[in-house]
């Protein structure tokens, strides 16, 4: 188990990362979501003990991770950025980690890279954005580690190898118990991968849950309420948002669905219908709450 | 032994990833060796004699082995820098750091294993090569043993200064986040202390007037020696220097200086492993790695900038004005400079505006404490109580002093060698004890430079108004009782009413002849021979000299014992009156040998040995240099040495006898217009400079008339005798003897053809003893 307690991390006068805790658990996909700048590299980067964390602490399995060369042969981590050595091909760095990570997996590196059709001699510099992270990922599975900690890495990755890595992760996990935790701000490469979300925002977490239950906890409805009834008037109903379009609302409500629609009823509206939320519909639903206006980044 | 493997593993990886730094400096090392090897043995072919072409080969080969080879220097400097950068570059790029920082190697194994690559990536292509060149040598001829004997030694010492270079350059990777800062801060590392030093002792030499460097105990002098090789490549530079063409010679040891260089650069290695592990890895991309150094870079810098330029403007204006300009200026422009280096924006340049004003302040503070003394440094004085001995030299005399011995080489040739100068020698031995006069000298020194204030700038004794004042430097280094040693250096008129008896009490003193004359410490056993000169000789020195080498040991003792007494007890008031009548040599061994493998080697012609028949004309010098050395002079008072000497049948008093002389020549200077305008009393000074253009076209003249010339001579005393008397009172007018000696093997009897000037193939200068020149010289008669 991953555990963050206080994990505190500034950079000159930035809080990166502010008195986060936070539990992953073993045997799930962790996915760490959050706008630009909420600290999920920072997150990340401290878990794999390569920055010193300011405050607080990150332990892997109860010890702790920075310098510490017992915790960190239980992951492998791939950076938002993976560095290959120049001129390297995929065999020179599988190479480079068989040395370093003592349980790298040299059969099954050549099977995945032929069965992402990936030629093992040719250089990586003259591979494809989206080919360079498979490498990373294949040299991340076949490092024989509990946990694999992915900045950024589906980003360029097509649906069909997503799917691909997805399959290679549960198998993992079924196999030897990996953990995958996997940072992302694009939340629909992250909804179809994930079991589990932490949501990080300005450097603080917001929530942490399964993402089952996030989904069934937060809910959009459309409704026209009966007659000179405004929504403030529903009693019980934890309103996050409304937006208007003449008669017609559109409430994003918390709790769970089956006391939505019982407190619907009982306003007897015109019309009401309960349409599901997607994580990123969820994401912005939940940062705005507390105070992050997305559309000003948007427009 | 997993770890040991792993850690070999990393080595062997690491290399495969700085392949091009082991193909550069591979291919640097060989073309610098065994290619120059092979490339200079083609100059064998073009002597005619094979074995000296052979030798003067492997004497070349021998210069470029050798640790003194300053090529390998610059090729070592360099490639420190190249391995040392190259080393640690991965902790200046975010996705490498991500990547070695995350795998499960701590950081004191990654530091380990690229610090030993950088070295290996020197030292085996070097050592190689150096092989590979030796081969070459040999399979020429050269000798294998000397090459390898140089080689290796060459090979040992450059790697010592390559590692410690290589450790400063690394410290500087890991104060740094970026490759370019990383080397301006192995820049600064290796020149910042010898630029501090050479700024402060600028301001000491430039402000203060009584300061002099190479004094002992002056403040500046431990900066000077440890501070300025406080930069690995100033340090590789002075051993280098101080090393400079000893490859043939006594070799001085260098164990301390190599084993100073080892233990700093393991200090060094150390600081740098300390380091990377404090070192955040967000520092990747930024100037500095450690915020907490930044300020102190950047104030050490500026300030530095500051005084450096503050110093420039001063010394080319002698203006504070300027002074405070070129602070101002230079700490400005450091400053900024420094914050964009740290901030990669222009709009920063200002972000810290305080400590630019602080910094300035300080500069101007410290220039303002130079240049007005405000620490009394032109003023020190110590009290009586504080002064254990001193040391005093006066350069005007004792300037013809020997300090040396001579000294048989390896090859077997001999030289005389300048162990020390005269202020060496007076600093080393001299334990001066007559602190009243020493202060009052010191006191006169700080009285001459307040009065030189005055003028508003500084007098020397050619711009002084009294050209019959004798100014002379005067060094004083006080031992205080608590061992410390403080020197200063003054310029005084040490002829002046109120310097004389000073001096002159100080030149009578036992403690000061003993320190300032080496014969005073010689002992009868020490003595082989004695020489005695008493006649003057054109050119060949020999000739003139009477060799006493076969005195019995007491005669000797007797001899040393009586002139030295003789010696000790000369008065200076008897000094300006008495010119030297001879010069006498009490020689060593040493010396009767020398002299005797010349004159053999003389005689031997062809059949000399080799270092003789090579060297000629520089032969002839060294011969030259070793006869004239150490003679001190011979009184007309000194009646009990003159006896000692008629004893052995030498006789003294006519050492311009000998001379066929023609004419007496005059010449005019300024001194001649001084004496003429004695010589005619309270003349109208329009007249008189009227009278003097007259006489500037006709600055020679020559008296021919023999009974004149026969008068003078009985008057005119030998300059080169007075040479050894500082206070001979002679007149300044320049006078030669005209005469006529003839060439070795010329008929004694044949005469002198006239030529344009007169018969003559001699001049020997002399001089009038002051007031008895006559009449008709001033009239030119």
């Amino acid at each position: 188990m991953i555990e963050a307690v206080n994990l505190t991390k500034r950079f000159d006068d930035i809080v990166a990362v502010d008195h986060i805790n936070a539990q992953i658990r073993d045997g799930s996909v962790f996915g760490l979501i959050g706008t630009n700048g909420a600290g999920k590299s920072t997150f990340l980067r401290m878990a794999a003990g390569v920055l010193r964390p300011d405050g607080g602490t990150i332990t892997i399995d109860g010890m702790e991770v920075f310098e510490n060369e017992e915790a960190k042969r239980k992951f492998f981590y791939i950076s938002d950025d993976q560095y290959f050595f120049s001129n390297s091909t995929p065999r020179d760095m599988m190479a480079y980690y068989r040395i370093v990570y003592p349980s790298f997996n040299k059969e099954r590196f050549h099977g995945l890279m032929r069965s992402f059709d990936l030629d093992e001699s040719r250089k990586i510099n003259t591979f494809s954005k989206g080919m360079k992270k498979q490498v990373s990922v294949i040299c991340g599975v076949c490092a024989g580690t509990d946990y694999l900690f992915c900045d950024e890495t589906f980003d360029g990755l097509d649906p069909v190898m997503r799917q691909a890595v997805k399959s290679i992760f549960a198998n993992d996990m079924q196999e030897r118990h990996l953990t995958p935790i996997i940072a992302s701000h694009n939340l629909r490469e992250l909804e179809d991968i994930c079991d589990h979300v932490g949501l990080l925002h300005k450097g603080g977490i917001l929530l942490s849950r399964d993402l089952d239950e996030m989904k069934m906890n937060i809910h959009k409805v459309q409704c026209v309420l009966a007659e000179g009834m405004e929504p403030e008037e529903l009693v019980g109903m934890e309103i996050m948002k409304t937006e208007r379009r003449g008669r017609l609302l559109t409430l994003t409500v918390r709790g769970d669905l089956s006391r939505v629609e019982h407190v619907m009823q009982t306003a007897n509206p015109v019309f009401y219908e309960t349409i599901p939320l997607s994580l990123e519909e969820i994401f912005i639903s939940e940062t705005e709450v507390v105070g992050y206006d997305i559309k000003k980044l948007i427009f | 032994m997993t770890s040991r493997n792993l850690f070999f593993k990393l080595m062997r990886e690491d290399l495969k990833r700085r392949i091009w730094a082991v193909a550069l400096l591979s291919l640097g090392f060989f073309l610098f060796y065994p290619v120059v090897a092979a490339f200079t043995a083609g100059e064998i072919k073009e002597y005619m004699d094979h074995a000296k072409g052979v030798a003067s080969y492997e004497t070349g080969l021998v210069r470029w082995l050798s640790f003194n080879c300053g090529m390998t220097v610059f090729f070592m400097m360099l490639s420190s820098l190249i391995c040392g950068l190259s080393s640690f570059s991965f902790l200046n790029s975010k996705s490498k750091v991500d990547f070695y920082h995350g795998i499960p190697v701590r950081r004191e194994k990654l530091f380990a294993v690229n610090f030993l690559d950088g070295i290996l990536i020197l030292t085996v292509p070097y050592g190689i090569c150096q092989v590979l060149a030796v081969l070459v040598g040999i399979s020429n001829g050269a000798n294998g043993m000397r090459l390898w004997q140089v080689a290796l030694a060459a090979y040992g010492l450059h790697i010592t200064y390559f590692i410690l270079m290589y450790a400063t350059v690394v410290v500087a990777a890991m104060m740094t986040g970026h490759l370019v800062i990383g080397f301006l801060g192995a820049v600064v590392f290796a020149s910042y202390m010898p630029m501090a030093v050479g700024i402060l002792v600028g301001y000491f030499s430039s402000f203060f007037k009584t300061y002099a460097s190479y004094l002992p105990g002056i403040f500046s002098e431990r900066i000077l020696m440890y501070g300025i090789r406080m930069s690995p490549a100033a340090e590789y530079i002075y051993q280098l220097g101080i090393r400079n063409g000893q490859q043939y010679q006594v070799p001085v040891s260098m164990a301390v200086p190599v084993l100073v260089a080892w233990v700093v650069s393991l200090c060094l290695a150390v600081l740098a492993c300390v380091l990377y592990r404090k070192r955040p890895s967000e520092a990747a991309g930024k100037a500095m790695a450690f915020s907490v150094s930044c300020p102190v870079i950047r104030i050490l810098l500026t300030i530095l900038s500051a005084m450096g330029l503050g110093l420039f403007f001063y010394v080319v204006r002698s203006s504070m004005g300027w002074g405070i300009f070129g602070i101002v200026f230079g700490g400005g422009i450091c400053h900024c400079v420094v914050e964009i280096i740290y901030h990669f924006d222009f709009r920063k340049l200002f972000s810290h505006k305080l400590q630019l004003v602080c910094c300035l302040a300080v500069s101007v503070l410290i220039m303002m404490v130079f240049r007005f003394d405000l620490l009394g440094y032109d003023r020190y004085l110590p009290k009586a109580g504080q002064i254990r001995e001193a040391s005093v030299n006066v350069d005007s005399l004792a300037d013809w002093v020997s300090y040396g011995y001579t000294q048989q080489y390896p090859d077997g040739h001999y030289e005389w060698v300048d162990e020390y100068s005269l202020r060496e020698n007076v600093m080393k031995n001299m334990k001066y004890h007559d602190t009243e006069n020493l202060l009052a000298l010191a006191s006169a020194g700080i009285e001459s430079l307040e009065e030189n204030d005055s003028f508003g700038s500084y007098v020397d004794s050619w711009s002084v108004a009294d050209s019959n004042v004798v100014w002379s430097t005067v060094e004083i280094c006080y031992t205080l009782n608590s061992g410390r040693k403080v020197s200063r250096i003054y310029h005084m008129p040490i002829s002046s009413e109120r310097v004389q008896p000073i001096i002159w009490r100080l030149y009578e003193n036992e403690d000061y002849q003993k320190g300032v004359f080496p014969l005073l410490s010689l002992t009868a056993d020490q003595v082989s021979s004695v020489r005695f000169r008493g006649e003057y000789a054109k050119d060949d020195s020999k000739k003139q000299e009477i060799c006493m080498d076969t005195l019995s040991e007491q005669e000797k003792a007797q001899f040393l014992e009586t002139y030295q007494r003789e010696f000790q007890a000369m008065t200076v008031e008897r000094m300006e009156n008495e010119a030297p009548v001879g010069l006498i040599r009490f020689c060593k061994p040493a010396d009767d040998e020398a002299m005797d493998w010349w004159e053999r080697q003389e005689a031997l012609g062809d059949r000399a040995e080799e270092w003789y028949r090579k060297n000629g004309r520089y032969g002839s010098w060294a011969r030259n240099d070793l006869w004239d050395r150490d003679f001190y002079p011979v009184y007309p008072s000194f009646t009990e040495t003159i006896r000692l000497l008629e004893d052995q049948g030498v006789s003294c008093g006519g050492y311009l006898d000998g001379l066929d002389v023609r004419a007496v020549r005059v010449e005019l200077d300024d001194s001649f217009v001084r004496g003429y305008q004695e010589y005619i009393g309270n003349m109208d000074p329009e007249f008189f400079d009227e009278e003097y253009e007259e006489l500037r076209p006709e600055i020679r003249f020559h008296i021919r008339d023999k009974e004149k010339v026969s008068e003078l001579r009985q008057v005119l005393v030998s300059r080169a005798l007075c040479y050894y008397n500082p206070f001979y009172r002679a007149e300044e007018l320049k006078v030669c003897l005209m005469a006529w000696e003839p060439e070795s093997g010329e008929d004694l009897d044949k005469s002198y053809e006239d030529g344009e000037e007169g018969n003559w193939n001699v001049s020997v200068p002399v001089s009038f003893p002051e007031g008895r020149v006559p009449g008709y010289i001033w009239e030119r008669e």
